[in-house]
Protein backbone atom coordinates (compact mmCIF):
# COMPACT_ATOMS: atom_id res chain seq x y z
CA UNK A 1 0.00 0.00 0.00
CA UNK A 2 1.07 3.40 -1.03
CA UNK A 3 2.15 6.42 1.42
CA UNK A 4 -1.32 8.34 -0.72
CA UNK A 5 -3.22 4.97 -0.05
CA UNK A 6 -3.00 5.04 3.42
CA UNK A 7 -3.77 8.61 3.65
CA UNK A 8 -6.79 8.29 1.52
CA UNK A 9 -8.22 5.68 3.66
CA UNK A 10 -7.36 7.85 6.96
CA UNK A 11 -8.87 10.59 5.66
CA UNK A 12 -12.15 8.64 4.65
CA UNK A 13 -11.96 7.27 8.31
CA UNK A 14 -11.79 10.38 10.01
CA UNK A 15 -15.01 11.94 7.60
CA UNK A 16 -16.82 8.49 8.21
CA UNK A 17 -17.13 9.44 11.71
CA UNK A 18 -18.30 12.81 10.96
CA UNK A 19 -21.36 13.23 9.24
CA UNK A 20 -21.42 17.29 9.52
CA UNK A 21 -18.02 17.11 7.18
CA UNK A 22 -14.94 19.48 7.99
CA UNK A 23 -12.87 21.54 6.30
CA UNK A 24 -9.37 20.46 4.81
CA UNK A 25 -8.12 22.21 7.91
CA UNK A 26 -10.03 20.79 10.12
CA UNK A 27 -9.40 17.60 8.66
CA UNK A 28 -5.24 18.19 8.99
CA UNK A 29 -5.69 18.73 12.89
CA UNK A 30 -8.23 15.41 12.95
CA UNK A 31 -5.66 13.08 11.68
CA UNK A 32 -3.70 11.24 14.41
CA UNK A 33 -0.87 10.36 12.16
CA UNK A 34 1.92 12.68 10.72
CA UNK A 35 -0.20 15.39 9.50
CA UNK A 36 0.31 16.47 5.66
CA UNK A 37 0.44 19.83 4.44
CA UNK A 38 -2.34 21.55 2.54
CA UNK A 39 -1.92 20.76 -1.04
CA UNK A 40 -1.26 17.06 -0.09
CA UNK A 41 -4.58 17.12 1.63
CA UNK A 42 -6.44 18.67 -0.98
CA UNK A 43 -4.82 16.35 -3.66
CA UNK A 44 -6.13 13.79 -1.64
CA UNK A 45 -9.58 15.14 -0.95
CA UNK A 46 -9.71 15.36 -4.91
CA UNK A 47 -8.63 11.99 -5.73
CA UNK A 48 -11.67 10.78 -2.91
CA UNK A 49 -13.99 13.08 -4.51
CA UNK A 50 -13.04 11.73 -8.24
CA UNK A 51 -13.89 7.94 -6.85
CA UNK A 52 -17.46 9.32 -5.55
CA UNK A 53 -16.09 8.87 -1.78
CA UNK A 54 -16.37 12.18 -1.01
CA UNK A 55 -18.22 15.69 -1.89
CA UNK A 56 -17.94 19.30 -1.46
CA UNK A 57 -20.52 21.56 0.65
CA UNK A 58 -21.23 24.92 0.25
CA UNK A 59 -20.32 27.70 -1.50
CA UNK A 60 -18.28 29.62 0.76
CA UNK A 61 -15.25 29.08 1.31
CA UNK A 62 -13.45 27.14 3.23
CA UNK A 63 -15.41 24.25 1.86
CA UNK A 64 -16.63 21.98 4.06
CA UNK A 65 -16.23 18.03 2.66
CA UNK A 66 -18.38 15.27 3.60
CA UNK A 67 -17.95 11.37 2.47
CA UNK A 68 -21.06 10.60 0.27
CA UNK A 69 -22.10 7.12 1.62
CA UNK A 70 -21.60 5.44 5.23
CA UNK A 71 -19.36 3.52 6.31
CA UNK A 72 -21.54 0.54 6.82
CA UNK A 73 -23.45 0.79 3.26
CA UNK A 74 -19.89 1.37 1.79
CA UNK A 75 -19.02 -2.02 3.15
CA UNK A 76 -21.49 -4.06 2.45
CA UNK A 77 -21.56 -2.28 -1.33
CA UNK A 78 -17.70 -3.83 -1.15
CA UNK A 79 -19.18 -7.36 -0.06
CA UNK A 80 -22.16 -6.93 -2.72
CA UNK A 81 -18.91 -6.85 -5.15
CA UNK A 82 -17.64 -9.43 -4.04
CA UNK A 83 -20.68 -11.78 -3.47
CA UNK A 84 -22.33 -10.70 -6.50
CA UNK A 85 -20.27 -11.27 -9.52
CA UNK A 86 -21.98 -14.79 -10.63
CA UNK A 87 -21.28 -14.73 -14.27
CA UNK A 88 -17.25 -13.67 -13.09
CA UNK A 89 -16.36 -16.49 -11.10
CA UNK A 90 -12.86 -16.28 -11.44
CA UNK A 91 -12.80 -13.22 -10.16
CA UNK A 92 -13.40 -14.00 -6.98
CA UNK A 93 -12.86 -17.45 -5.80
CA UNK A 94 -15.16 -19.59 -3.36
CA UNK A 95 -17.66 -17.30 -1.55
CA UNK A 96 -18.60 -18.73 1.80
CA UNK A 97 -21.90 -16.55 2.93
CA UNK A 98 -24.52 -17.83 5.52
CA UNK A 99 -26.63 -17.44 8.30
CA UNK A 100 -28.18 -14.22 7.11
CA UNK A 101 -31.68 -13.75 7.94
CA UNK A 102 -34.73 -13.77 5.57
CA UNK A 103 -34.27 -9.93 6.09
CA UNK A 104 -31.15 -9.66 5.56
CA UNK A 105 -31.11 -11.41 2.52
CA UNK A 106 -33.95 -9.76 0.91
CA UNK A 107 -32.37 -6.39 1.43
CA UNK A 108 -28.61 -7.60 0.04
CA UNK A 109 -31.24 -9.06 -3.18
CA UNK A 110 -33.11 -6.29 -3.45
CA UNK A 111 -29.81 -3.71 -3.78
CA UNK A 112 -27.86 -6.58 -5.89
CA UNK A 113 -30.73 -6.38 -8.73
CA UNK A 114 -30.71 -2.37 -8.19
CA UNK A 115 -27.06 -2.47 -9.11
CA UNK A 116 -27.59 -4.73 -12.24
CA UNK A 117 -30.69 -2.25 -13.03
CA UNK A 118 -28.35 0.37 -12.60
CA UNK A 119 -25.11 -1.28 -14.79
CA UNK A 120 -27.71 -2.94 -17.70
CA UNK B 1 3.77 -33.60 -49.74
CA UNK B 2 0.52 -32.88 -51.87
CA UNK B 3 -2.31 -30.56 -51.69
CA UNK B 4 -4.32 -33.81 -51.18
CA UNK B 5 -2.21 -34.90 -47.68
CA UNK B 6 -2.66 -31.37 -46.82
CA UNK B 7 -6.19 -31.31 -47.01
CA UNK B 8 -6.36 -34.71 -45.06
CA UNK B 9 -4.21 -33.48 -42.28
CA UNK B 10 -6.63 -30.58 -42.14
CA UNK B 11 -9.71 -33.11 -41.92
CA UNK B 12 -8.02 -34.97 -39.21
CA UNK B 13 -7.24 -31.79 -36.89
CA UNK B 14 -10.76 -30.74 -37.48
CA UNK B 15 -11.90 -34.08 -36.35
CA UNK B 16 -9.87 -33.18 -33.25
CA UNK B 17 -11.25 -30.21 -32.60
CA UNK B 18 -14.55 -31.32 -32.90
CA UNK B 19 -14.31 -34.30 -30.57
CA UNK B 20 -12.75 -32.15 -28.29
CA UNK B 21 -15.26 -29.50 -28.31
CA UNK B 22 -18.15 -32.10 -28.04
CA UNK B 23 -17.93 -35.60 -26.93
CA UNK B 24 -14.71 -35.57 -24.79
CA UNK B 25 -16.28 -32.57 -22.50
CA UNK B 26 -19.53 -34.16 -21.91
CA UNK B 27 -17.79 -37.95 -21.12
CA UNK B 28 -15.21 -35.97 -18.51
CA UNK B 29 -18.06 -33.85 -17.22
CA UNK B 30 -19.93 -37.06 -17.19
CA UNK B 31 -17.50 -39.04 -15.43
CA UNK B 32 -17.40 -40.13 -11.68
CA UNK B 33 -13.69 -40.73 -11.35
CA UNK B 34 -12.77 -37.07 -11.13
CA UNK B 35 -14.19 -36.44 -7.77
CA UNK B 36 -11.61 -38.97 -6.68
CA UNK B 37 -8.74 -37.36 -7.45
CA UNK B 38 -9.71 -33.76 -8.99
CA UNK B 39 -5.86 -32.77 -9.69
CA UNK B 40 -5.50 -35.29 -12.42
CA UNK B 41 -9.04 -34.40 -13.15
CA UNK B 42 -8.25 -30.72 -13.77
CA UNK B 43 -4.62 -31.19 -16.12
CA UNK B 44 -7.26 -33.49 -18.25
CA UNK B 45 -9.24 -30.88 -18.65
CA UNK B 46 -6.34 -28.22 -19.49
CA UNK B 47 -4.72 -30.61 -21.78
CA UNK B 48 -8.78 -31.09 -23.82
CA UNK B 49 -8.93 -27.39 -23.82
CA UNK B 50 -5.67 -26.58 -25.03
CA UNK B 51 -5.20 -29.32 -27.41
CA UNK B 52 -9.02 -28.65 -28.65
CA UNK B 53 -7.49 -24.63 -29.47
CA UNK B 54 -4.44 -25.62 -31.01
CA UNK B 55 -6.05 -28.31 -33.31
CA UNK B 56 -8.76 -25.85 -34.28
CA UNK B 57 -6.87 -23.56 -35.73
CA UNK B 58 -3.89 -25.89 -37.13
CA UNK B 59 -6.74 -27.01 -39.08
CA UNK B 60 -7.73 -23.37 -40.62
CA UNK B 61 -3.95 -22.89 -40.95
CA UNK B 62 -2.94 -26.25 -42.72
CA UNK B 63 -6.20 -25.84 -45.09
CA UNK B 64 -4.91 -22.16 -45.92
CA UNK B 65 -1.59 -23.98 -47.16
CA UNK B 66 -2.83 -26.73 -48.88
CA UNK B 67 -3.56 -24.10 -52.02
CA UNK B 68 0.88 -24.01 -52.54
CA UNK B 69 1.01 -27.83 -52.62
CA UNK B 70 3.87 -28.85 -50.48
CA UNK B 71 4.97 -28.92 -47.51
CA UNK B 72 3.37 -27.00 -44.03
CA UNK B 73 5.96 -25.38 -43.24
CA UNK B 74 7.18 -23.89 -46.71
CA UNK B 75 3.50 -23.55 -47.52
CA UNK B 76 2.98 -21.00 -44.76
CA UNK B 77 6.41 -19.25 -46.17
CA UNK B 78 4.86 -18.86 -49.35
CA UNK B 79 1.32 -18.40 -48.07
CA UNK B 80 2.64 -14.74 -46.40
CA UNK B 81 4.50 -14.29 -49.91
CA UNK B 82 1.18 -15.00 -52.37
CA UNK B 83 -1.93 -14.43 -50.68
CA UNK B 84 -3.88 -14.01 -54.10
CA UNK B 85 -3.06 -17.58 -55.30
CA UNK B 86 -3.93 -19.35 -52.47
CA UNK B 87 -7.16 -21.23 -54.18
CA UNK B 88 -10.36 -21.45 -53.02
CA UNK B 89 -9.69 -24.22 -50.20
CA UNK B 90 -6.31 -21.68 -49.03
CA UNK B 91 -9.04 -19.22 -48.73
CA UNK B 92 -11.47 -20.71 -46.83
CA UNK B 93 -8.41 -21.96 -44.76
CA UNK B 94 -7.40 -18.24 -44.20
CA UNK B 95 -10.90 -17.37 -43.41
CA UNK B 96 -11.27 -19.89 -40.89
CA UNK B 97 -8.27 -19.65 -39.32
CA UNK B 98 -8.61 -15.67 -38.79
CA UNK B 99 -12.35 -15.55 -37.82
CA UNK B 100 -11.91 -18.58 -35.07
CA UNK B 101 -8.27 -17.36 -33.86
CA UNK B 102 -9.06 -14.05 -33.63
CA UNK B 103 -12.30 -14.35 -32.13
CA UNK B 104 -11.16 -17.13 -29.49
CA UNK B 105 -7.65 -14.64 -28.29
CA UNK B 106 -10.43 -11.48 -28.35
CA UNK B 107 -12.77 -13.01 -26.37
CA UNK B 108 -10.17 -14.96 -23.96
CA UNK B 109 -8.54 -11.03 -23.67
CA UNK B 110 -11.10 -9.22 -22.93
CA UNK B 111 -12.49 -12.18 -20.37
CA UNK B 112 -8.98 -12.06 -18.65
CA UNK B 113 -8.98 -8.23 -18.91
CA UNK B 114 -12.27 -7.42 -17.07
CA UNK B 115 -11.88 -10.13 -14.13
CA UNK B 116 -8.37 -8.49 -13.71
CA UNK B 117 -10.38 -5.18 -13.32
CA UNK B 118 -12.68 -6.17 -11.38
CA UNK B 119 -10.22 -7.34 -9.01
CA UNK B 120 -8.37 -4.85 -8.87
CA UNK B 121 -11.06 -2.38 -8.32
CA UNK B 122 -12.55 -4.77 -5.67
CA UNK B 123 -8.71 -5.13 -3.64
CA UNK B 124 -8.55 -1.03 -3.75
CA UNK B 125 -12.48 -0.93 -2.19
CA UNK B 126 -11.31 -3.23 0.23
CA UNK B 127 -8.16 -1.45 1.66
CA UNK B 128 -10.83 1.28 2.83
CA UNK B 129 -12.70 -0.92 5.18
CA UNK B 130 -10.36 -4.13 5.89
CA UNK B 131 -8.09 -4.15 8.62
CA UNK B 132 -4.93 -6.63 8.85
CA UNK B 133 -5.94 -10.03 10.69
CA UNK B 134 -4.70 -10.84 12.55
CA UNK B 135 -3.73 -7.59 13.88
CA UNK B 136 0.02 -7.07 14.29
CA UNK B 137 1.07 -7.73 17.90
CA UNK B 138 1.72 -5.10 20.04
CA UNK B 139 5.39 -4.40 22.15
CA UNK B 140 5.77 -7.32 24.49
CA UNK B 141 1.97 -9.42 23.43
CA UNK B 142 2.83 -12.56 22.85
CA UNK B 143 -0.41 -14.28 22.16
CA UNK B 144 -1.80 -13.22 18.48
CA UNK B 145 -5.40 -12.93 18.00
CA UNK B 146 -7.17 -14.86 14.75
CA UNK B 147 -6.98 -18.34 13.52
CA UNK B 148 -3.96 -20.42 14.52
CA UNK B 149 -1.57 -21.20 12.78
CA UNK B 150 -1.37 -24.24 11.20
CA UNK B 151 1.52 -23.04 9.12
CA UNK B 152 3.49 -19.64 8.33
CA UNK B 153 1.00 -17.60 6.06
CA UNK B 154 2.24 -15.13 3.47
CA UNK B 155 2.40 -11.54 5.77
CA UNK B 156 -0.86 -9.04 4.60
CA UNK B 157 -2.49 -11.41 2.95
CA UNK B 158 -5.74 -11.82 5.27
CA UNK B 159 -8.23 -9.11 5.67
CA UNK B 160 -10.81 -8.90 8.00
CA UNK B 161 -13.94 -6.61 7.30
CA UNK B 162 -16.48 -5.18 9.54
CA UNK B 163 -19.67 -6.68 8.61
CA UNK B 164 -22.04 -8.94 10.08
CA UNK B 165 -23.16 -11.40 7.37
CA UNK B 166 -20.84 -14.03 7.38
CA UNK B 167 -18.53 -13.72 4.11
CA UNK B 168 -15.10 -15.64 3.48
CA UNK B 169 -13.66 -15.29 0.13
CA UNK B 170 -10.57 -15.31 -1.54
CA UNK B 171 -9.29 -12.12 -4.04
CA UNK B 172 -7.07 -14.23 -6.04
CA UNK B 173 -3.95 -12.76 -8.10
CA UNK B 174 -0.04 -11.56 -7.70
CA UNK B 175 -1.26 -10.31 -4.19
CA UNK B 176 -4.12 -12.62 -3.14
CA UNK B 177 -6.47 -11.41 -0.45
CA UNK B 178 -8.57 -13.90 1.58
CA UNK B 179 -11.29 -11.42 3.08
CA UNK B 180 -12.78 -12.58 6.14
CA UNK B 181 -15.84 -10.93 7.69
CA UNK B 182 -16.40 -10.25 11.59
CA UNK B 183 -19.77 -12.17 11.20
CA UNK B 184 -17.71 -15.56 9.62
CA UNK B 185 -15.50 -14.94 12.75
CA UNK B 186 -17.98 -14.99 15.42
CA UNK B 187 -20.68 -17.81 13.91
CA UNK B 188 -17.39 -19.78 13.06
CA UNK B 189 -15.62 -22.42 15.52
CA UNK B 190 -12.06 -21.99 15.65
CA UNK B 191 -11.59 -25.08 14.06
CA UNK B 192 -14.13 -24.10 11.40
CA UNK B 193 -12.75 -20.83 10.75
CA UNK B 194 -9.02 -22.98 10.37
CA UNK B 195 -10.29 -25.17 7.61
CA UNK B 196 -12.25 -22.04 5.87
CA UNK B 197 -9.36 -20.34 5.38
CA UNK B 198 -6.70 -23.25 4.54
CA UNK B 199 -9.31 -23.76 1.87
CA UNK B 200 -9.09 -20.14 0.63
CA UNK B 201 -5.24 -20.47 1.01
CA UNK B 202 -5.19 -23.49 -1.45
CA UNK B 203 -6.81 -21.29 -3.81
CA UNK B 204 -4.69 -18.63 -3.50
CA UNK B 205 -1.68 -20.58 -3.67
CA UNK B 206 -2.26 -22.90 -6.89
CA UNK B 207 -3.98 -20.17 -8.51
CA UNK B 208 -7.34 -21.79 -9.60
CA UNK B 209 -8.05 -18.64 -11.14
CA UNK B 210 -5.61 -19.41 -13.71
CA UNK B 211 -6.83 -22.93 -13.99
CA UNK B 212 -11.04 -21.78 -14.46
CA UNK B 213 -9.98 -18.26 -16.54
CA UNK B 214 -9.58 -20.32 -19.68
CA UNK B 215 -12.96 -21.91 -19.58
CA UNK B 216 -15.16 -18.84 -18.82
CA UNK B 217 -13.60 -17.31 -21.23
CA UNK B 218 -14.69 -20.65 -23.52
CA UNK B 219 -17.70 -20.12 -22.44
CA UNK B 220 -18.17 -16.38 -23.33
CA UNK B 221 -17.01 -17.42 -26.77
CA UNK B 222 -19.29 -20.68 -27.24
CA UNK B 223 -22.42 -19.66 -25.50
CA UNK B 224 -24.58 -22.12 -27.90
CA UNK B 225 -22.10 -24.85 -27.10
CA UNK B 226 -23.50 -26.67 -24.47
CA UNK B 227 -19.49 -28.63 -23.92
CA UNK B 228 -18.74 -24.94 -22.95
CA UNK B 229 -21.03 -24.50 -19.94
CA UNK B 230 -20.32 -28.35 -18.82
CA UNK B 231 -17.03 -27.47 -19.15
CA UNK B 232 -16.95 -24.14 -16.86
CA UNK B 233 -19.43 -26.04 -14.22
CA UNK B 234 -16.61 -29.56 -13.74
CA UNK B 235 -13.42 -27.02 -13.45
CA UNK B 236 -14.86 -24.96 -11.10
CA UNK B 237 -16.40 -27.69 -8.77
CA UNK B 238 -13.26 -29.50 -9.27
CA UNK B 239 -11.29 -26.37 -8.41
CA UNK B 240 -13.16 -26.68 -4.92
CA UNK B 241 -12.62 -29.91 -4.24
CA UNK B 242 -8.83 -29.40 -4.81
CA UNK B 243 -9.28 -26.80 -2.00
CA UNK B 244 -11.19 -29.16 0.01
CA UNK B 245 -8.69 -31.83 0.06
CA UNK B 246 -5.63 -28.89 0.99
CA UNK B 247 -8.32 -28.01 3.60
CA UNK B 248 -8.74 -31.31 4.74
CA UNK B 249 -5.14 -32.61 5.03
CA UNK B 250 -4.24 -29.47 7.34
CA UNK B 251 -7.55 -29.26 9.56
CA UNK B 252 -9.21 -32.75 9.08
CA UNK B 253 -12.51 -32.60 7.35
CA UNK B 254 -14.75 -32.74 9.99
CA UNK B 255 -14.33 -28.72 10.61
CA UNK B 256 -14.67 -27.93 6.84
CA UNK B 257 -17.51 -30.26 6.45
CA UNK B 258 -19.86 -27.85 9.25
CA UNK B 259 -18.12 -25.11 7.85
CA UNK B 260 -20.10 -25.52 4.75
CA UNK B 261 -23.29 -26.61 5.58
CA UNK B 262 -22.86 -23.47 7.95
CA UNK B 263 -21.49 -20.95 5.68
CA UNK B 264 -22.32 -23.22 2.07
CA UNK B 265 -24.49 -20.04 0.06
CA UNK B 266 -21.56 -20.01 -1.87
CA UNK B 267 -22.72 -16.65 -3.63
CA UNK B 268 -26.01 -15.21 -3.63
CA UNK B 269 -27.49 -16.33 -6.81
CA UNK B 270 -30.76 -14.39 -8.29
CA UNK B 271 -32.20 -17.20 -10.52
CA UNK B 272 -33.46 -20.19 -8.89
CA UNK B 273 -31.53 -22.84 -10.92
CA UNK B 274 -28.56 -20.82 -9.90
CA UNK B 275 -29.68 -21.70 -6.35
CA UNK B 276 -30.49 -25.40 -7.42
CA UNK B 277 -27.08 -25.45 -8.99
CA UNK B 278 -24.99 -24.23 -6.30
CA UNK B 279 -27.32 -25.96 -3.56
CA UNK B 280 -26.25 -29.70 -5.75
CA UNK B 281 -22.72 -28.72 -6.04
CA UNK B 282 -22.39 -28.14 -2.62
CA UNK B 283 -24.54 -31.26 -1.35
CA UNK B 284 -21.81 -33.44 -3.61
CA UNK B 285 -18.93 -31.77 -1.62
CA UNK B 286 -20.59 -31.70 1.54
CA UNK B 287 -20.97 -35.87 1.04
CA UNK B 288 -17.73 -36.06 -0.59
CA UNK B 289 -16.11 -35.05 2.74
CA UNK B 290 -18.45 -37.78 4.46
CA UNK B 291 -17.21 -40.14 2.68
CA UNK B 292 -13.68 -39.40 1.01
CA UNK B 293 -13.58 -41.41 -1.73
CA UNK B 294 -10.72 -43.67 -2.38
CA UNK B 295 -8.40 -41.62 -4.56
CA UNK B 296 -7.06 -43.09 -7.77
CA UNK B 297 -3.99 -45.70 -7.31
CA UNK B 298 -0.75 -43.91 -8.15
CA UNK B 299 -0.62 -45.84 -12.18
CA UNK B 300 -4.02 -44.32 -13.14
CA UNK B 301 -2.63 -40.85 -11.86
CA UNK B 302 0.60 -41.07 -13.67
CA UNK B 303 -1.47 -42.36 -16.81
CA UNK B 304 -4.01 -39.39 -16.81
CA UNK B 305 -0.73 -36.94 -16.63
CA UNK B 306 0.79 -39.31 -19.61
CA UNK B 307 -2.56 -38.68 -21.43
CA UNK B 308 -3.18 -35.23 -20.84
CA UNK B 309 0.82 -34.56 -22.24
CA UNK B 310 -0.09 -36.40 -24.92
CA UNK B 311 -3.25 -34.94 -25.94
CA UNK B 312 -1.67 -31.51 -25.65
CA UNK B 313 1.23 -32.35 -28.08
CA UNK B 314 -1.20 -34.48 -30.61
CA UNK B 315 -2.05 -31.59 -32.54
CA UNK B 316 1.74 -29.67 -33.07
CA UNK B 317 2.95 -33.27 -33.65
CA UNK B 318 0.12 -33.84 -36.42
CA UNK B 319 1.06 -30.52 -38.08
CA UNK B 320 5.17 -31.75 -37.93
CA UNK B 321 4.13 -34.77 -39.89
CA UNK B 322 2.12 -33.32 -42.14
Amino acid sequence: MTERGHLEQAVLRVLWGRPGGLTARELIDALEERQPGMTTILTVLNRLARKGLVTREGQLRPRRYVATTRREDYIAQVMLDALGQAPDRAAVLSRFLGSISEADTHHVRRALRRRRANDG
Amino acid sequence: MTADGLRAGAAALAVLAVVLAVPVPAALARARWPTRSPGPALACWQAVGLAGGLSLVGAGLTLAVSGQGRSWAGGLAALAGRLPGVGAAGWAGVLFTGTAGLWLAAVTMASAGRVITARHAHRARLEFVAGSWPAPPAPGEEERAGPTRTHARPAGVLRLVDYPVPVAYCLPGLRPRIVVSRGAVTVLSRAELAAVLAHEEAHARGRHDVLIQPFAAWRQAFPFLPAAGQALRSVELLAEMLADDAACRACGPAPLRSALQRLGGEHLALRPQDTRAINDELARRVSRLSEPPRPLPRTAVTMLYLAAATLILLPPTLLVLI
